[in-house]
């Protein structure tokens, strides 16, 4: 490449109108020992931008850092999803626990109030029939009771007359006067056979 | 993504990343520190990470926030110490011999540029990016890069000329 073609470059490098090619093409020209004087002094500008490419990077020990890293950040990461893990199974549960316990709960309540028939007024007539016959045998076991309950009343009016023992006893008062005149007889029988 | 797959896909863009935050952190260890971030960033998305057309330009992206966040971090915290520590600073990366003296000299212009124009040298005459990938890392238009492309590179080469006279007269 002849220095004009080089000084066309460095005209369109200068403006910011080069492409990536013909910048490595200036980069390259420059590298080279042999410039035309004139040109001299744009050496180091190019030189420089080689340079810092080579001779600034990240050594392998720098890889390592950032494995170790992401080896930790890794860890860190699976006993958190394993912990979220376990917050969801465990929610899980007691979202099941509650749905299964209520279930359960309803169940046993409309269980208790499930309909069992399909016609109404069969349901009414059945139900009547059932109070019918459950308060006929309620009436029939009661007679006996209400029976014995009369003949006891009468057995106690009966015990009632106990009370005219009191005027026959009163009437059995009178036999002490007869007591006291066999006395008296006694006394004058013996007074008799004195005498 | 597997850790095979991070290994070989991902982790070879590392120079490139370092050099970019070099550039801008002009710190190696800074630089250093800020591209292993980068690299933790990208594998907490690794699932997502096969979506993004260019998987580079999205970590280019996230290597030039991350450096800016640092700089105004940096900046924010100089200003309210008030300790001007400018004596640590890496601006003379190359031995003194002749040839890297010039080379130092280039660095040190380039290092002078605004931070726009700093980025897109970087981006363009090192790291050979066209410009889509870079207005892609920049979000910048064609015409704004090709506009602060030129004047970056006509200001080193001004300073160096101007150089050159100097060393011309006083010989």
């Amino acid at each position: 490449m002849n220095s004009q073609q080089i000084e066309k470059l460095l005209e369109k490098y200068f403006n910011g109108d080069t492409s990536l090619d013909e910048e490595k093409q200036l980069r390259e020209f420059f590298a080279k020992d042999i410039i035309p004087k004139h040109l001299l002094s744009l050496k180091p500008q190019f030189e420089y931008f080689s340079e810092e490419k080579r001779k600034n990077f990240l050594n392998d020990s720098f890889d390592e850092k950032i494995l170790e890293n992401i080896e930790k950040e890794k860890i860190i990461s699976i006993k958190r999803k394993r912990r979220n893990y376990i917050y969801i199974i465990s929610g899980v549960a007691a979202g099941i626990l509650i749905i299964v316990s209520l279930f359960i709960q309803l169940n046993s309540v409309t269980n208790k109030f499930e309909n069992t028939f399909n016609d109404p007024q069969l349901a009414y007539a059945e139900t009547q029939k059932a109070l019918l016959f459950v308060s006929q045998k309620l009436n029939i076991g009661i007679q006996p009771v209400s029976q014995a309950a009369t003949r006891f009343d009468e057995g106690v009016g009966e015990l009632s007359k106990i009370s005219n023992i009191n005027t026959s006893i009163n009437e059995l008062n009178k036999l002490s006067k007869f007591y006291k005149y066999q006395q008296i007889i006694i006394n004058l029988s013996a007074r008799t056979t004195d005498n | 993504m597997t850790v095979e797959e991070f290994k070989s896909e991902v982790l070879p863009i590392k120079n490139k990343l370092f050099r970019f935050a070099k550039r801008l952190l002009n710190s190696t260890e800074d630089a250093e520190d800020t591209v292993q971030e980068v690299f933790i960033r990208l594998w907490s998305k690794k699932e997502k990470l096969t979506e993004y057309r260019s998987i580079e330009a999205f970590a280019m992206v996230i290597t030039k926030n991350l450096c800016l966040d640092k700089l105004k971090s940096t900046k924010h915290k100089t200003s309210e110490l008030t300790v001007v520590n400018e004596t640590i600073n890496e601006s003379t990366p190359y031995d003194h011999t002749e040839i890297t003296d010039t080379l130092n000299k280039v660095h040190k212009i380039i290092d002078e540029l605004p931070e726009q124009q700093r980025m897109i040298i970087q981006l363009r005459d090192i790291e050979g990016c066209d410009f889509d990938e870079i207005a892609e890392i920049l979000s910048l238009s064609l015409n704004t890069i090709r506009v602060n492309l030129s004047r970056a590179r006509k200001k080193v080469r001004d300073v160096l000329i101007k150089a050159q006279n100097y060393e011309f007269s006083t010989n």
